[in-house]
């Protein structure tokens, strides 16, 4: 039984897989205040075009680009494993394989898009990369990206954290990233900030603003600005690991999957795992797709899809996503990382069609699965990604009761090894689960009542 | 410089003023920036109005529900629980700003 499978270089994908392309049905166009859909040229001081293109794109597939997969070659393609020993303590006849996305150099998925996004920017004759950081990981990604593209990587690190959680600084710094401490006095936002607060420890809100203003306000136009999630280009990227995933279950001889599972936060590793198994889905295979988010805050399991104001005051464009609506009130929960107002539109479009399930689950269950997790297969997973694992638990419980020997696939999209405190509050019961009552959720419904409602474009298929 | 953040109107006010800083000395752990930090800064982290997350990270520690029914008025807490902004909506609207404050 092969318990790593693994591919050469030469097999990597040498495409991403765009499933905009595939849509049964398309996707709303994000909307302004002004109720117009927001168009790829307002992006165009932050991003460069060639990324904008492929945030817009609607081409199936899109080739990668070799110099980008030459630095992939360090740590991909990454292992799929055969989660044999978690089987055997579950005592289930289900085979779960598991894609793991820990192996890169910065811990996690997000150096896949990081890669990426640094060459198009280099390729734009982009010369410095701006973002935000809390305590780095996607600092840490990007700076890593920067360093062997030869890009200055300028990442503005929330102050508090800055001062507190040096590691992830230092990662930044071997890989030669600026960091600064945010608020700086390099930007109008961070000066402003400091003359009203001086001792403030800051925000990501505020580092925000000052990644975004270095990239919009630098007249040489050799700025840019970077993002680790959310948008559709960052899920393009990631696809590589559906792709990679897709060829190792064929060479194990695996014709089958019967279920893939992601963690989704803001959607991009469970779109990078599950995409191309999306596609084979709308081709007509039988396949349970799952992102699962944490039970406290129930966005796209119980919220409907409409348009939604992301703010209360209604000034921020409309977009169309799963919602509890504008005023909804998050009630006392600790839900681990991955409450989000919104999904990602693409993720979002895919669960209106019905071509993916999502799934909620308790973080207590989580916690346990992802104890058991290490203690079979040995890999701490990051808080996040023990949903993942909660999941592909569950069903393969459930082939146990059914008797049915099914093949489970999920992403374990980094490690929790600078993340140990949600597990230690877990060893000392600190934790506490919280199920939203319905009455909750239909009153925070209330509020998106008489605000545009899209029409949900569905086939029906699924 | 704290004191405009308190229940408008209140005539509880100056207790409310030594009450509302009862809590910072405490320690949690921020998901937002991913490591412990102390509650003060929880209270003052959105240019100084609380975190929006403040009652998802601090329920199991204190009864922050209760803090922030005493020290917010309902207009107030509505702006500190408004949900995120979707990225693309905050970005366009960070790039207006951003150019704003540059021609000025």
């Amino acid at each position: 039984m092969a318990i790593k499978v693994l591919l050469n270089e030469d097999e990597i994908p040498r495409q991403w897989y765009n499933i905009a392309a595939d849509l049964p049905s398309p996707m709303l166009p994000p909307l302004g205040p002004d109720g117009k859909p927001i168009s790829p040229d307002m992006l165009a001081p932050v991003f460069p075009m060639n990324l904008i293109e492929q945030e817009v794109s609607q081409e199936r597939w899109i080739d990668i680009p070799e110099e980008i997969l030459e630095i992939l070659y360090r740590w991909r393609p990454s292992p799929l494993h055969r989660a044999k020993f978690l089987e055997e303590a579950l005592g289930t006849p289900a085979k779960i394989y598991y894609k793991n996305e820990s192996v890169s150099p910065a811990g996690s998925h997000k150096t896949n898009t990081s890669v990426a996004q640094a060459w198009y920017n280099k390729q734009f004759g982009i010369e410095k990369i701006t973002t935000e950081t809390g305590a780095g990981q996607w600092g840490s990604a990007l700076s890593f990206a920067c360093a062997l593209l030869g890009l200055e990587c300028k990442i503005f690190m929330v102050r508090i954290s800055f001062d507190q959680k040096p590691f992830r600084k230092v990662m930044m710094q071997v890989w030669d990233g600026n960091c600064v401490a945010s608020p700086s006095r390099e930007t109008n936002a961070g000066r402003e900030i400091l003359e009203k607060f001086p001792d403030t420890p800051g925000s990501l809100g505020i580092a925000i603003s000052e990644a975004i203003e270095q990239a919009v306000t630098d007249e040489s136009g050799k700025t840019r600005y970077s993002l680790g999630s959310v948008l559709n280009h960052v899920l393009l990227h990631q696809t590589i690991i559906g792709l990679e995933a897709k060829k190792q279950l064929d060479k194990i001889g695996e014709k089958k999957v019967d279920v893939v599972i992601g963690c989704a936060g803001g959607g991009s590793n469970f779109a990078g795992l599950s995409f191309p198994f999306v596609l084979d889905k709308i081709n007509g295979a039988e396949i349970d797709v799952i992102p699962v988010e944490p039970y406290s805050c129930p966005t796209m399991t119980k919220g409907p899809f409409a348009y939604d104001h992301g703010d209360v005051a209604k000034m921020t464009p409309l977009l169309p996503m799963f919602s509890l609506g504008h005023d909804f009130i998050p009630p006392p929960i600790h839900a681990g990382g991955l409450r989000y107002h919104g999904m990602a539109p693409l993720v979002s479009q895919l669960a209106v069609e019905g071509l993916i399930t999502p799934r909620a689950i308790h973080q207590l269950e989580c916690y346990e699965a992802a104890v058991m997790f290490a203690r079979t297969e040995g890999i701490i997973c990051a808080p996040e990604t023990s949903h993942a694992i909660a999941a592909a638990i569950q069903e393969a419980k459930k082939a146990k009761e059914e008797g049915e020997e099914k093949v489970i696939l999920f992403n374990l999209s980094g490690h929790g090894l600078m993340d140990l405190q949600g597990y230690s509050s877990f060893f000392d019961g600190k934790l506490k689960d919280y199920e939203l009552p319905q009455e909750e959720i239909d009153r925070a419904l209330k509020a998106i009542e008489g605000l545009p409602v899209p029409e949900i474009s569905k086939t029906g298929k699924w | 410089m704290v004191e405009k953040y308190f229940r408008r109107g209140s005539p509880l006010r100056n207790i409310i003023t030594i009450m509302i800083d009862e809590h910072d000395p405490k320690k949690g752990y921020c998901r937002k920036l991913g490591h412990y930090i102390e509650f003060k800064y929880c209270r003052l982290e959105n240019n100084g109005i609380p975190c929006g997350k403040i009652l998802d990270c601090w329920f199991k520690i204190f009864p922050v529900e209760e803090f922030v029914d005493s020290n917010y008025t309902d207009e107030e807490k509505m702006l500190l629980f408004k949900p995120q902004a979707p990225k693309i909506s905050s970005l366009i609207e960070l790039i207006e700003k951003a150019r704003k404050a540059s021609k000025e």
